[in-house]
């Protein structure tokens, strides 16, 4: 298993792409510096098919994006312009190609020859909010769903695929935690390593206190990203002292489409022109800007 | 193999089968493994010694040996070398607090970790689902004779390891550097705290260790049984263990060609006959 060979091939004659995940888009939107993922990151989300981050942001990040998802919740009207009244707008917008994204997408997610300094390799899929507290009413239920993405076959979004030294995450979330989470407060649930299930789950697997379901504890500003081929669940917020303020953000290859979601386009055309490659269509022959179309890497 | 068993094997590299050696076959196999390590190496029957671990602990007493065929590991055993095992060795482990000093492992790997990939290559062993069933070259039964309570130390695992395809880091573990010995609690890997009586099965693929011994009064016994498919290898257990084992077991541990199907495969539940 080396760190990085030449496993993944061009289209045609089955000649190796020569690129690694730390060849691909070095600086993000605001030109921000894309530091690759560690050895221990990539072993850790492929091993499990999740992965904390903690103590990602700012003080002063976490404070004005978790005041504005307060407002967005509580106050839209009080937020200016109307197009940034939506997870993608405000302070949040930063969220949507912040390094660490851009970095895991690089490793897990992206298509080398649609990857350049202009262009990201990968698409963003959609984005919502979890503003929860113990006084929900019902409270949020927890759902087990997904699971077993290694054995599915393209078509599917929700796929995991993996060769010694490299993985396809396909569909996946990337949580941002604007308050502190505990242990016991309800933070999302995984059945570790189940992306790779070649089973289906027990009917155990619908109890939440099973004792397969795992889960974590960070601090504000923490990223959780999971590949949606993972049996994972919410659940109903236990801390009365805090609420949970989540974005959970989705991403896929530049390939597939899984939702219509997308920014409004007053605010898609107000974003730096790399930031807009997120969210551009899901094809392949093509679609870069700024660069020439070239498979032959 | 039950299919709440496959799954959870498959997905964690796995298995803590609970409480089922009960009652006399128990207190047997205790008081022989007691006999084990209690007999003064001169008098211990032909071989038999002690290097490392209690060489060849299963075939010390029949209480022992009918555990390398136990009814609750059986049909395990049979779908996890697709009803062609092969029984390699199985020696008995005594661990008690003393045992442990601190050395200059633990700073290089606290905890001790290891797979297959490590210690044979990572060619070496396979593990693969193929007609709803799971095939699995090489893995190790753990049989408990004592108690082992969250805390204690003892078996650690990396769950999902089995199919990683990143390299481990060198580093994944950090040394609690008060202890010497013991690895930093870290969420990566799980403590299997098993009872007398229950059963740990483990693909060798499975990145585990081990943590010190911290009980003073308690030590902590188990068997280590190893499998393999019957056509990879063969065994290498010296004529006077030989001459104790039951025809059952001699045909377990015996190497056969692809295909063939041994007596002991065809039964449901394997008695040692003698």
């Amino acid at each position: 298993m080396a760190d990085h060979i030449g496993i993944r091939f061009n289209k045609d004659f089955g000649k190796p792409i020569s690129t690694d995940a730390s060849d691909l888009t070095n600086t993000n939107a605001d030109g921000k510096p894309v530091i690759p993922l560690t050895q221990e990151q990539k072993y850790l989300f492929d091993k499990n098919g999740w992965l904390l981050i903690p103590g990602v942001l700012t003080e002063s990040e976490i404070e004005e994006m978790r005041d504005f998802c307060y407002r967005l919740k509580s106050s839209p009207d009080t937020i200016d312009p109307p197009i940034h009244r939506n997870t993608y707008g405000g302070p949040l917008e930063a969220l949507t190609d912040h390094p660490v994204v851009v970095a895991f997408a690089n490793e897990f997610l992206a298509t080398p020859y649609l990857a350049s300094e202009t262009c990201y390799g990968f698409r963003m899929e959609m984005s919502f909010m979890a503003l929860r507290s113990t006084t929900d009413d019902p409270p949020y239920a927890f759902g087990p769903h997904n699971g077993n993405g290694m054995l599915r076959m393209p078509g599917d979004c929700h796929q995991y695929q993996c060769l010694p030294g490299q993985a396809y995450s396909g569909l996946t979330r990337v949580v941002w935690e604007l308050n502190p989470v505990g242990k016991e407060d309800g933070g999302t649930m995984f059945i570790t390593g189940s992306h790779k299930a070649a089973y289906t789950a027990p009917e155990v697997a619908q109890i939440q206190e099973w004792k397969f379901w795992d889960t974590y504890s960070c601090p504000a500003g923490s990223v959780i990203i999971f590949t949606e081929a993972i049996t994972h669940s919410g659940q109903p917020w236990k801390n009365p002292d805090t609420d949970r303020v989540a974005i959970f953000n989705a991403y896929n290859s530049v390939d597939k489409r899984w939702t219509r979601s997308q920014p409004p386009q007053a605010l898609l055309e107000t974003m730096p022109p790399k930031r807009q490659t997120l969210f551009r269509d899901a094809y392949v022959k093509g679609n870069v800007t700024g660069t020439d179309f070239n498979m032959s890497l | 193999m039950t299919p709440k068993q496959r799954y959870l094997f498959d997905v964690t590299g796995y298995l803590h089968l609970k409480n089922v050696i009960t009652g006399d076959a128990l207190a047997e196999a205790a008081e022989a493994v007691d006999r084990y390590i209690t007999t003064p190496p001169d008098e211990l029957p032909p071989g038999f010694e002690q290097r490392g671990l209690h060489q060849h602990g299963f075939a010390f007493d029949k209480s022992l040996e009918c555990l390398t065929m136990h009814a609750a590991l059986w049909p395990i055993i049979k779908e996890l070398t697709d009803n062609q095992p092969r029984f390699g060795r199985g020696s008995l482990k005594h661990d008690k607090h003393d045992l442990w000093k601190a050395g200059e492992n633990a700073h290089v790997n606290p905890g001790g970790l290891h797979c297959a990939r490590d210690d044979y290559g990572w060619y070496s062993t396979r593990y693969e689902a193929n007609n709803g069933r799971i095939y699995c070259d090489n893995f190790v039964c753990f049989p408990y004779f004592t108690d082992v309570y969250p805390g204690d130390g003892g078996l650690i695992v990396i769950p999902g390891s089995h199919k990683s395809e990143f390299d481990r880091p060198k580093q994944l573990l950090t040394l609690d550097e008060a202890d010497g010995i013991d690895p930093i609690d870290d969420p990566v890997f799980v403590n299997i705290t098993p009872k007398a009586g229950d059963i740990v099965i483990i693909s060798e693929l499975l990145t585990h260790g081990v943590l010190r011994w911290k009980p003073k009064d308690r030590d902590r016994r188990f068997l280590v049984l190893r499998y393999f498919p019957q056509f990879s290898g063969k065994h290498g257990l010296p004529q006077p263990i030989l001459d104790r084992l039951s025809p059952e077991t001699l045909e377990l541990v015996a190497s056969e060609p692809y295909g063939h199907i041994k007596e002991i495969v065809k039964q449901d539940e394997v008695t040692l006959t003698v």
